[in-house]
């Protein structure tokens, strides 16, 4: 008796067997019924269709623990947060925490990450008038912090840095309107390049979002 | 407090229009990423935990006026088409599914609470048009509200904390739905694309990550989160939104007069075919409602047009024909979902008269 396949999208006791040969390499592919017809197989081009199953595959459709273990196949986990179980390999892959004391033990993950995906490293938001914490001390003279930055505007517009002009003016236009905003500093990541930022970004985005739309 | 499908299907029948002020705009969202401190995300948790979180977020929106008398739905109580439907309606994501996820929706469809998507809570509010300020307010009010009751994840140097880092931080994403026919006609819409991500936004298809852009309907989005306050990150959102209204209404006045005959030509096509089309599938629909939706703003129809274009939009999709047919009974397949989306368009274009054009041959 061969032993018993189960499919590759759902998990079902599998019927139908594949072998595909992409770029010289050699695909087995076992499907259920239901899954067989889905994906109209036969009518598929091969590359979409071994796509989407690894798209499948990887996605969030198992177990979490199984997901765990399936991807320290190969190399060992060098952290693992004690209270969820998320493993550095994970998120290394996935860009996804998976509890609030995830950011603890990845924070060099994390920090590297940053620059990256983010404006800065700090958060500026205006919870802090509601925690415990207050943060008084940072607010600045608002009409001096404009004359700041209407300073910088005028260098960035004579230099042509339209992008550093537009995020000087939209801040300016949030001092403008302070009722909500705290500190105003200037942005940090202005020495990046935004087509790097960009194509690492989407890249995060679509690893953390994988396979769910299918 | 109410889960039963068929009322909130009742009372999804009539929505509000956008307002008239931008042509461009279909609509506002503002979203606020927030988990409860103490439990693992969503993607370390088990169904059990899920079900109390779940528990809990209900529990506690059920204390706020506004949502007391909200719509709660469990994702696994619903099926595939009703699922979808909220979808179409934009009041979840495609993502939200599976055991543990859960959505509260108020009655007039302004708030809806995401339970268990990527985070514990996916807090948004809705706004017609590009209103903003109301969208942002009532989100606001609302997570201010939940916060007295739900502890959040939150940290001094990271913010609100979230499953992925890139919504850590304020947790806050407005997103602007916006029709942007001149610019994809113009072949313009890349160009956009770029200027957007030099400022800190992203544009997208109408659903979101990974959907097209089907109909030119783009969801323009603030990029970041951490290092960046939600003052900031609302004068983004407003300054760069009105300025891509702006430029799109320049971008069709521009092609409207280059090519004024055949632009009237495929306007009066468009909307005799939806006018008079036995069967029509949500692919056609989209395209021709597209074209219909600048002919209101370059006012080849009366005014008040564009309402009944707007509801069209949303009524076409897939799984709003089929829960409205399930509804009366009526079983739909494919082909009856096409029959019955022609149906709809015959129905309501039969109160807007055809499209006024010049006379070319002068
Ligand atoms: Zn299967
Ligand atoms: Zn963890």
């Amino acid at each position: 008796m061969s032993e018993e396949y189960k499919c590759d999208i759902c998990g079902a006791p599998a019927t139908v067997h594949l072998t595909q040969i992409v770029d010289g390499k050699i695909h087995k592919v076992h499907l259920c019924e239901k899954c067989a017809a889905k994906s109209k197989v036969a009518e598929l081009p091969i590359l979409k269709f071994t796509e989407m199953l690894a798209k499948t595959l990887i996605g969030g459709k198992k177990d979490t623990d199984e997901l765990a273990s399936t991807e320290s196949v190969g190399r060992e986990a060098g952290k693992v947060c004690p209270v969820c179980g998320m493993t550095d390999l994970v998120f290394g892959k996935k860009h996804l925490f998976g509890c609030a004391h995830c950011y603890e033990v990845f924070s060099e993950e994390m920090t590297e990450l940053l620059p990256k995906i983010q404006r800065g490293r700090q958060y500026r938001g205006d919870a802090g008038t509601r925690t415990a914490s207050k943060k008084s001390s940072a607010k600045k003279d608002t009409s001096a912090e404009l004359e700041r930055l209407r300073l910088r505007l005028k260098d960035a517009v004579k230099n042509e840095d339209y992008v550093l002009a537009a995020k000087l003016r939209d801040e300016m236009h949030a001092l403008e309107k302070p009722k909500k905003n705290k500190r105003v500093s200037a942005p940090k990541e202005t020495g990046k390049t935004s087509a790097k930022r960009k194509s690492v970004t989407s890249r995060v985005r679509k690893s953390s979002s994988k396979g769910k739309k299918e | 407090m109410s889960s039963g499908f068929d009322e909130f299907l009742a009372g999804t029948v009539s929505r509000e229009s956008a307002n008239e002020a931008c042509p461009c705009v279909l609509g506002t969202r503002v979203r606020f990423a927030r988990n409860l401190a103490g439990t693992s995300f969503p993607v370390r948790a088990g169904t059990e935990r899920k079900n109390e979180v779940r528990k809990r977020i209900f529990e506690a929106s059920k204390k706020l006026p506004e949502l007391a008398d909200a719509f709660y739905f469990s994702l696994e109580d619903l099926s595939a088409t009703r699922r979808d439907f909220l979808i179409e309606c934009r009041c979840i994501s495609p993502e939200l599914s599976g055991d543990g996820a859960g959505v509260v929706i108020s009655r007039n469809q302004r708030i809806a609470l995401m339970v268990n998507e990527e985070d514990h809570l996916r807090l948004q509010a809705f706004a017609p048009g590009n209103d903003l300020g109301s969208a942002w307010t009532s989100a606001r009010e609302i997570e201010k509200k939940l916060a007295d009751s739900l502890n959040f994840a939150f940290s001094e140097k990271y913010g609100f904390l979230t499953a992925c880092p890139t919504n850590a931080g304020t947790g806050l994403r407005i997103s602007v739905m916006m029709h942007l026919p001149g610019f994809v006609m113009d072949g313009q819409m890349e160009k956009i694309v770029r200027a957007l991500d030099a400022v800190g936004l992203t544009a997208r298809g109408g659903f979101g990550e990974g959907s097209d852009a089907r109909g030119c309907v783009f969801q323009i989005s603030n990029e970041y989160t951490l290092g960046i306050s939600e003052a900031e990150t609302l004068a983004l959102m407003r300054r760069w939104t009105c300025d891509i209204a702006e430029q799109e209404l320049a971008a069709r006045r521009r092609m409207i007069s280059r090519e004024r005959a055949q632009f009237a030509d495929r306007i009066a096509r468009a909307y005799g075919n939806l006018r008079y089309a036995v069967s029509l599938t949500s692919a056609e629909s989209t395209e021709l409602l597209s074209l219909l939706r600048i002919a209101c703003d370059a006012d080849y129809f009366p005014s008040g047009t564009r309402e009944c274009i707007d509801e069209l939009w949303t009524e076409k999709d897939r799984a709003h024909i089929a829960c409205r047919a399930a509804f009366r009974g009526i079983v739909c397949d494919e082909e009856r979902e096409n029959l019955l989306r022609a149906k709809l368009f015959r129905e309501t274009l039969s109160a807007v008269r055809p499209p006024v054009f010049p006379d070319f041959l002068k």
